[in-house]
């Protein structure tokens, strides 16, 4: 894959760089996608972990995704668009690597998020996969229990993204990360009041989330480290207060559903994202760009 | 028109990376409560010393000595700390009375110097917290 990438959106261009830098411009006053510029696409329900915050509720008995259809659901779709395949354990997917080949072949960028408790098992493959250039991003769901030398992925490779969960994870976590990862970024999740994460929330959670929403200024700018949020956490965090409205206009990347959506292939089912409650079926002659418009439609 | 995420490709798999920064990022800074929640201005004896100071909690302070008999801006400047930080209380620990061990002043040419900050909660905001936003004391012997 050749970078920078850049691909016509609807009335806008949209650039991608190496280091995952994304610049959208437009000579209009506002963006009007044609495709999404990322899908946030869930291809297993399984997991070994059975974390009591997860808000998806994976676990050993989930079931995975058919990706034969792939070819079809990503007919139209320009280069550049980002896939931020999950579960679930992704990589636990018996066609995850001809999944991501095939994704890599049409120009799609795949990115894929990892729990860290994996890390050691899929050494190799993220290992291989990354040497012939097949993905691009990779998040790591943070554990304080797995010491930090083990995640190898972040000392190593520059687009690894470190997840923590408001509510979860501490700004001690954070510095720790900051400390002693040598390529580490950074990406903010607000806690979800969904799944076992309903159950899970408690005064301590909430106590927790305040300690960010106290601290989390410290960051910016630590040590020149990048560090991204969430549209749920900057909602938690009031993350507005730090910006002028020039720089969050610059910094925004949108709502939910604006240039983004989710789809789960396990239930076959897409949504503005994997929390808004509506969903809709995925019928026989829909592609991506067709339930992104659907979605566009309702938002 | 234009906008950028930096340097991080879109990983997360349940909602997207909706803003990321580096150092060059946000306008805004805050004071940290501790952990009660309570920010505490201790003051402090602005005199005729030169200097510069960009530190919100040092802006705070100085406000805070500066419009001390001052009902409305006291309450604005409460506001103000307690909208941007989170914080739950502001406690003022200390007076002008010289035994207190928190004894603070501002040099008597420089009384009222904060009234242009207090204009609105806006303004306030600005002074205090703004990154480009500088205390400068001085003296008029130069």
């Amino acid at each position: 894959m050749q970078f920078p990438i850049t691909y016509k959106n609807g009335n806008y261009l949209v650039v991608i760089q190496e280091d995952g830098t994304k610049i959208r411009t437009s000579v209009d006053s506002c963006f009007i996608p044609r495709y999404p510029e990322s899908i946030d696409l869930k291809i297993t329900n399984w997991c070994d972990m059975n974390c009591p915050m997860c808000h998806e509720k994976s676990g050993k008995d989930g079931k995975h995704a058919n990706l034969e259809e792939i070819a079809s659901l990503t007919r139209n779709l320009p280069e550049g668009i980002e896939f931020a395949i999950g579960g679930g354990d992704p990589l636990s997917h018996p066609d995850i690597v001809e999944f991501i080949c095939f994704l890599d072949s049409r120009g799609i960028i795949p990115n894929v998020t990892i729990n860290s408790n994996h890390l050691s098992r899929y050494k190799n493959v993220i290992d291989n996969l990354i040497k012939h250039d097949k993905i691009k991003g990779i998040g790591v769901s943070y554990d304080i229990a797995i010491p930090l030398e083990a995640y190898w992925a972040a000392n190593t490779y520059q687009n690894v993204v470190i997840h923590l969960i408001l509510g979860i994870h501490t700004t001690k976590d954070l510095k720790e990360i900051f400390d002693n990862v040598s390529h580490a970024k950074v990406l903010i999740l607000g806690y979800k009041k969904i799944g076992r994460g309903k159950d899970f929330y408690s005064p301590e959670v909430a106590k927790n989330i305040l300690g960010w929403y106290y601290r989390i200024h410290e960051f910016f700018g630590y040590k020149s480290k990048v560090i991204a949020f969430d549209n749920l956490s900057i909602e938690q965090l009031n993350l507005k207060r730090f910006f002028n409205e020039k720089n969050w206009n610059g910094f925004y990347q949108g709502n939910d559903g604006q240039f983004t959506f989710y789809v789960d292939l396990v239930k076959r089912e897409y949504a503005i994202s994997s929390t808004s409650g509506v969903s809709y079926s995925i019928e026989q002659d829909n592609t991506f760009e067709s339930m992104f418009q659907n979605i566009r439609r309702k938002i | 028109m234009k906008t950028i995420r930096k340097s991080v490709f879109e990983t997360n798999s349940s909602s997207t990376h909706s803003i990321s920064i580096d150092d060059s990022g946000a306008n805004y800074t805050s004071i940290t409560p501790d952990r009660d929640g309570n920010i505490v201005l201790k003051g402090g004896q602005f005199g005729w010393e030169i200097g510069d100071f960009n530190d919100p909690l040092t802006k705070a302070n100085y406000c805070a000595v500066d419009q001390l008999s001052d009902e409305d801006n006291i309450k604005m400047l409460k506001n103000v700390l307690m909208e941007q930080t989170g914080a739950k209380r502001i406690v003022f620990d200390f007076s002008e009375d010289y035994k207190h061990t928190n004894w603070s002043y501002i040099d008597h040419q420089s009384v009222g110097t904060s009234n242009n900050a207090f204009k609105s909660e806006e303004t306030l905001r600005d002074f205090i917290f703004s990154k480009d936003s500088v205390l400068h004391t001085d003296n008029d012997n130069h």
